[in-house]
């Protein structure tokens, strides 16, 4: 239990730390808000003026900070610079569909790399080796380009999946058929936990031959 | 901004795979002739239902007219609201909400409403919504991003009778009513405005407007859908499609995919690395349309590039005919002037005429050598050109400069920023502080070369980033803004143009073309640049296909 607060508090101070870092980051970044806002555009000193007033962003950076946090604590996390829309709103229009890749991705990992792990811990000689080279081209791999070449096979190739979209309008199976491809190039490198559950396997039998 | 260096990887690969594949990207297209440029595509022969479309540039910010000042937003609310003059896809400029117009002495300006204009929700359009969208212009609360010389000029706007608003200038501008059909010209319907508050143009709340569509659904980060407005005033220009879904995809190896598949029916200004692919394209075609985009670098009037001899110079040393037919595919054409070739819309031959007396586009390495002599500065300092990283083809662009440069004894460094700090080029001067010039793509709202040259070279010009200033130009700027007749004021256009020419605050690099692709099953939008303020949504219909 104590081990539990502990990490909690570790977590949240990691938290405010990292906020703190950001927020200062964008403090410092070059370039001021009110000139990222109109960029390309020369606009009067009156409407400059007027943005740093709607934004506050004449205050000094700790009072700017503790009225951001607060509001955070409150449920206001203020507006976007960019689109002038509620950050909550923004963020909240978004999490369906992260936390649906992340889900599918992680079914994905779950089942295909334990399943591959056993298959070549089990199995070995041209099962292990199959699934070995298959794991290190996964990690060595980048997504991006998993992806370009998984979208340029399985979507404009063979047309098998969709090219874009969420599948946000139909069902379950509709969201499903979206994601599969994008959680696929996510968890290529991650199937290298079937390097993990297959190298358990033979150390265990490594154990076993010893006894 | 990972994810976009991320795209940017992607698409090179791509190009590397289509390369090995079909050996065509490696070849350059044959140089484009401007003059097979097209301004429309055959017309729509059937109504569809629906019709999915991609904004290249990405998801809108923000769909109030008068935070429409770049692609993202320009491109969906040119479809949703409407100005009181409209662009053709022609180039030419009609009255729209406005139904005419009297000019007095080029300073005070009479609009008479067209009548039976409703907004969506069924209110007539009234005098006194015209007076205060206007006005919005003028408010620094309202936070416009086109408030600028030309709105700073007005005195006053009032309406003067029922159906009448009068807006006065502080010194006379004939090109006023041009400028009108951008969004300085947009009318919103009041009420609506008051009650939406901070969030008025975002998904929450949105606009009220009186254009061909209204919004549908707004799926942030996603699409947009356009819904038909069928009480539209102009009956004839009454849209074909009842639904057009525009999505936001901006990655370009997916956009060539969707386009490429049918997956989605079309799109204006198509990626660069997607022509090749497309061109061979089974399930549609591309078009080059007339255009009023051109790229160019900016001197900020500082370091070895400050003077107008080193610009000159280099411009005249670098191959841009080359830079035309290899990074841009055969899609644009080497800029002779600042005012993209075709970008006028009266006294065509005046303007034709005098692109005989400008440089022509054909390096000349002896010519620059003698211009250079004129140089006052110290020409072994290097001349910094600035670029956002994320886009390499500027890094291509700089290269040919640098190798033209290098055999006047000029070196040349490019330097690759951050986008998001790369647009404070634009607005900040202590962001340019340091840099002998940046990129620029760049576009004409309007084709009026006086608005386009007033703006790069007019003393307080909206693009004016160097405070360039020649009294001569100004004067001559001056006199044409307040010349009535056409090709009169032409005529002093294109001289105040040559000596523009002679100092290049800007160094020309090429004009584009507007890149248009569509599926089989859909056509009639304009092939031309008019996109970001000419309603093309309303046009776009099914082939019958």
């Amino acid at each position: 239990m104590r081990f539990l607060v502990r990490r909690l508090l570790a977590l949240g101070g990691v938290l405010l730390a990292s906020s703190m870092i950001v927020f200062g980051g964008l403090y410092l970044a070059p370039g001021s808000p009110e000139q990222f806002l109109v960029q390309g555009r020369t606009v009067s000193p009156e409407v400059l003026a007027a943005i740093r007033s709607q934004y506050s962003l004449d205050d000094p950076l700790p009072v700017r900070y503790w009225n951001w946090l607060s509001g955070v604590f409150t449920g206001n996390m203020g507006r976007s610079l960019l689109t002038q829309e509620d950050v909550g709103t923004l963020i909240a229009s978004r999490i369906p569909t992260t936390l649906a890749l992340a889900a599918v991705a992680a079914i994905l990992i779950i089942v295909a790399g334990i399943g591959l792990g056993i298959l070549a811990g089990t199995r070995g000689g041209m099962a292990e080796r199959i699934v070995i080279f298959g794991s290190n081209l996964g990690i060595a791999v980048p997504t991006f380009f998993a992806a370009l070449v998984l979208m340029s096979v399985f979507s404009v190739g063979l047309g098998w999946f969709p090219v874009f979209g969420a599948g946000d309008d139909g069902g379950l199976v509709d969201r499903v058929w979206h994601l599969t491809l994008p959680a696929l190039a996510l968890s290529l490198p991650l199937l290298l936990s079937s390097r993990g559950s297959r190298g358990r396997r033979s150390s265990r039998r490594a154990n076993r031959s010893t006894c | 901004m990972n994810k976009k260096l991320i795209s940017a990887g992607a698409a090179g690969l791509l190009l590397l795979l289509t390369g090995c594949n079909g050996g065509a990207a490696a070849k350059a297209p044959d140089a484009l002739n401007p003059k097979d440029l097209l301004v429309t595509t055959p017309a729509a022969m059937t109504n569809l239902d629906k019709i999915v479309w991609n904004n290249n540039f990405g998801e809108p910010p923000s769909i109030d007219p008068i935070k429409s000042a770049d692609y993202p937003a320009s491109a969906v609310v040119s479809n949703l609201c409407e100005s009181l003059f409209q662009i053709q896809p022609d180039f030419s400029i009609k009255p729209n909400l406005a139904k005419s117009v009297k000019n007095v002495d080029n300073s005070t300006y009479i609009y008479e409403l067209q009548s039976g204009v409703t907004f969506w929700d069924g209110k007539p359009m009234t005098a006194d919504d015209v007076v205060f969208s206007l006005k919005r212009q003028l408010d620094p609360k309202e936070i416009s991003y086109w408030a600028s010389d030309v709105t700073a000029n007005i005195a006053s706007v009032d309406k003067t009778g029922p159906n009448d608003v009068t807006v006065k200038l502080k010194t006379p501008d004939a090109t006023f009513n041009n400028q009108l059909a951008t969004p300085i010209g947009a009318v919103v319907e009041q009420a609506q405005r008051e009650k939406a508050g901070v969030d008025y143009g975002n998904p929450g709340a949105g606009v009220m407007c009186t254009g061909p569509y209204s919004v549908g659904e707004w799926k942030q980060g996603a699409s947009i859908t356009l819904n038909r407005y069928d009480g539209y005033w102009n009956t004839a220009k009454k849209a074909k499609t009842k639904q057009i879904e525009i999505q936001f995809i901006t990655d370009p190896s997916s956009i060539a995919n969707a386009l490429a598949t049918g997956a989605i029916d079309g799109s204006y200004d198509v990626p660069l690395s997607a022509i090749s692919q497309l061109s061979k394209s089974t399930n549609g075609q591309l078009f080059y349309g007339k255009s009023l985009q051109n790229m160019a670098i900016i001197s900020t009037g500082t370091g070895t590039l400050g003077d107008p001899a080193v610009r000159k110079a280099l411009t005249l040393a670098t191959d841009r005919e080359a830079i035309a037919k290899t990074v841009f595919e055969g899609t644009s054409t080497a800029a002779q002037s600042l005012v993209p070739n075709g970008g006028w819309n009266y006294s065509g031959t005046i303007f034709e005429d005098a692109r005989k007396n400008l440089p022509s586009t054909t390096p000349n390495l002896d010519e620059a050598k003698k211009v250079l002599k004129d140089a006052k500065v110290d020409l072994s300092k290097p001349i910094k050109i600035v670029y956002p990283i994320d886009r390499t083809f500027y890094a291509d662009i700089i290269s040919e400069f640098a190798n033209a440069g290098a055999k006047l004894g000029l070196t040349i460094e490019p330097s690759g920023v951050p986008g998001a700090q790369f647009g404070a080029f634009f607005s900040d001067p202590k962001a340019r502080a340091g840099a002998d010039a940046f990129v620029t793509t760049n576009y004409m709202n309007v084709a009026d070369p006086l608005i386009h040259l007033g703006a790069i070279a007019g003393p307080n010009g909206i693009q004016n980033y160097s405070g360039f200033s020649d009294p001569q130009i100004t004067d001559l700027l001056a006199k044409a803004k307040a010349t009535s007749d056409d090709d009169a004021r032409a005529k002093l256009t294109v001289q105040a143009e040559a000596l523009i020419m002679d100092k290049e605050p800007w160094l020309p690099v090429v004009d584009s073309s507007t890149r248009l692709f569509m599926s089989k099953r859909v056509t009639g939008v304009p092939a031309s640049f008019v996109y970001l303020y000419y309603p093309w949504a309303a046009d776009l219909g099914g082939t019958g296909k």
